[in-house]
């Protein structure tokens, strides 16, 4: 049997049963329903997660509706010292939440620390709410003498639920500007990897956020439902399938509340002949295999135009093939295991499609060797050219690192194609030519596009992008987006007489 | 890290294998400095194992900082074997100029991480060829420094 390299130190073989953190303490679940947690290399059991009953999540709700007056009495500038603290507290202990991550979701340590670093920098946007929360006032904007003004004021309890993808970030991308807006809020991370949000709310803890201000439930859809249902949550923040999406943004809707809900992605990343190969090819790669293909801005579909596509398949399929793969602890690997055995099964399941309905297997990820881990949700590199629009490659989100090529004529036919499909999440160009990528992100309908960037990620400051059936709601989450979700703006006249 | 010279497959190991080479420069220099007499040359030493001292950390906050999906692709063309430091015999100290041999090579190190970095991010190709600059300075003030 083969042996495993040498990896990075794991922070724990095994984290034992997840808590809830309710009103500023940790507290077992009482809940009859668990679920094991699996690190996907090993396919080791390293930890247990209960799933909260509707009971549980009415006291987390409970603890931070009683929170939400004197938290949201707490001046801005007092609400952001438990801020810039746990930002403190995550550079410290930077490292160990990205082994953490690695260790329940498989993704290389690299993209562990970048997905971290991205979760930090959406505490570090929070703490200037002092400035973005800011109103706008307008003397004599009523008529002479009569002035006025927008404030912007916290609405109550908010809540999110969070994908298995990014377990450090995607919380942190609500959760802290919600919080120093002045609401409180309840988190509900995905409970396949739960442990990476676990050891932030240790963190969270230590900041000194009053009792009550953060908490958190684990659990799966009879949680969601509650916190669907329950009248004083006022909004919801949901990343993950569209169809989840769908149940969610119509519930919530339906109970009067605010709702952002970011869906599914099939991301068309287009080649054209004038693009610089050299720069191209590495980022092509990490666009569709980086994560492991689990990025809803990941690439999905590789558009190459004209002339082209020949050279550019030839050196992205030798890229690719060249990836490492590995137990995302080993610095070396490239390449990290699906985030669990369903998910993986469930990947298998296009390939086997691709091939049925036609399309051509140029590299095949199925059964790869990875030396060391035999039971791994390991899937390699796999690349299918010759694929049609109407192919189920070229129409589901597959989340993983399958790739469909589509080879097309012109511009205008890769913009038809792209815009073609139910997604709108994001999709790139890669041009050298000014004008391509100029028609390219006026005619595309992606919440998110690339010029030369094959993961069009918006930092904290700015908006999340997704169009049509890739996000549901008007707000998006971070940025401004995020500040206007979290806040009402009331409009004040007045007049002294 | 999982190895202190790993191989060069990301910009991640690429910082990493970098930071690991500023440590050993410092050690070298510090090392070196014991084993000379002429006091130019011993300070010239220690200023230099404190120059790499603070360039690992300024490399720990990069890797922190910068490391996002833009830097997070594939890199190829650089092989861990033309940069690690050249072996010591047991026990032996370098002298002077060993240092300056291996700060030669960690110019040439940086130099071509700054010609991987030049197509991914402005900012390290920036911070590349700053260290490859000053790696080459410091070669030459430890040279002048034992003449």
């Amino acid at each position: 049997m083969s042996t495993a390299p040498r990896h990075l130190p794991e922070v724990a073989e095994h984290y034992g049963r997840m808590r809830h953190v309710v009103d500023g303490e940790f507290v077992e679940s009482a809940s009859p329903r668990s679920l094991p947690v699996f690190n996907p290399a090993t396919a080791g059991e390293i930890a247990t997660v209960p799933l909260a009953d509707s009971g549980e999540v009415e006291t987390a709700v409970d603890a931070a509706h009683a929170a939400f007056p004197e938290w949201r009495e707490t001046p801005p500038n007092l609400r952001v010292q438990p801020m810039f603290r746990l930002k403190a507290l995550l550079e410290e202990h930077y490292e160990s939440i990205a082994r953490i991550l690695v260790q329940e979701h498989g993704k290389v340590i690299d993209e562990a620390r970048g997905s971290v670093r991205r979760a930090i920098d959406n505490v570090g946007f929070a703490c200037g709410i002092p400035s973005l929360m800011m109103g706008e006032t307008l003397e004599d904007g009523g008529a002479a003498g009569i002035d006025e003004e927008v404030i912007r004021q916290p609405l109550g309890v908010f809540a999110a639920v969070t994908p298995f993808n990014f377990p450090a970030m995607v919380p942190l991308w609500f959760w802290p500007s919600a919080v120093a807006c002045g609401n409180t809020f309840v988190v509900k991370p995905s409970e396949q990897v739960p442990l990476t949000q676990a050891r932030i709310f240790e963190l969270i803890e230590e900041a000194g956020f009053p009792d009550g201000v953060v908490n958190m439930v684990h659990g799966d859809r009879e949680a969601v439902d509650a916190l669907l249902a329950d009248p004083r949550v006022v909004g919801i923040s949901f990343v993950g399938s569209t169809p989840v999406a769908e149940h969610i943004y119509r519930t919530a809707a339906a109970h009067g509340k605010r709702v952002q809900c970011q869906g599914g992605a099939k991301n068309f990343i287009t080649v054209m002949p004038d693009a610089n190969l050299r720069a191209a090819i590495p980022n092509l790669v990490s666009s569709f295999f980086g994560n492991t293909g689990q990025r809803c801005l990941a690439g999905a579909v590789l558009v190459p135009v004209g002339e082209c596509a020949d050279k550019v398949i030839e050196q992205f399929v030798a890229a690719a093939a060249s990836l490492r793969l590995g137990y995302g602890l080993d610095e070396t690997a490239q390449l990290g295991p699906l985030a669990g055995k369903p998910h993986f099964e469930r990947v298998l399941s296009f390939i086997e499609k691709g091939i049925a309905e036609g399309a051509e297997l140029l590299l095949d990820g199925r059964s790869p060797e990875v030396p060391g881990y035999p039971d791994g949700a390991f899937i390699g590199p796999t690349v299918f050219d010759r694929v049609t629009p109407q192919m189920t490659l070229a129409r589901e989100e597959i989340f993983g690192p399958v790739v469909a090529i589509l080879r097309v004529g012109s511009l205008a036919e890769a913009i038809e194609l792209a815009n073609g499909s139910r997604y709108g999440n994001a999709s790139s160009i890669y041009t050298t030519s000014g004008k391509h990528a100029r028609e390219y992100k006026y005619h595309v309908r992606g919440g998110n596009i690339g010029v030369n960037i094959g993961v069009p990620a918006p930092m904290a400051y700015f908006p999340f992008g997704g169009q049509k059936d890739s996000f549901l709601g008007d707000l998006h989450g971070q940025g401004r987006d995020g500040i206007d979700f979290f806040t009402d703006r009331k409009v004040v006249i007045s007049r002294w007489v | 890290m999982t190895e202190e010279f790993p191989e060069l497959t990301s910009f991640g190991t690429l910082l990493g294998f970098a930071q690991a080479l500023e440590a050993a420069a410092e050690t070298r220099a510090s090392q070196a400095a014991t084993r000379e007499s002429a006091e130019a040359a011993q300070a010239a030493l220690r200023a230099c194992a404190r120059r790499h001292a603070k360039r690992g950390r300024q490399l720990e906050r990069v890797r922190r900082e910068w490391l996002n999906e833009v830097v997070l692709q594939p890199i190829t063309g650089m092989r861990r074997e033309d940069y690690v430091p050249p072996t010591l015999a047991r026990d032996a100290l370098p002298d002077l100029r060993a240092v300056v041999r291996f700060e030669e090579q960690i110019a040439r190190f940086f130099d071509d991480a700054a010609e991987l970095a030049a197509d991914v991010l402005g900012g390290l190709e920036r911070s590349f060829r700053r260290l490859a600059a000053e790696s080459r300075d410091l070669a030459g003030e430890l040279q002048s420094s034992a003449s």
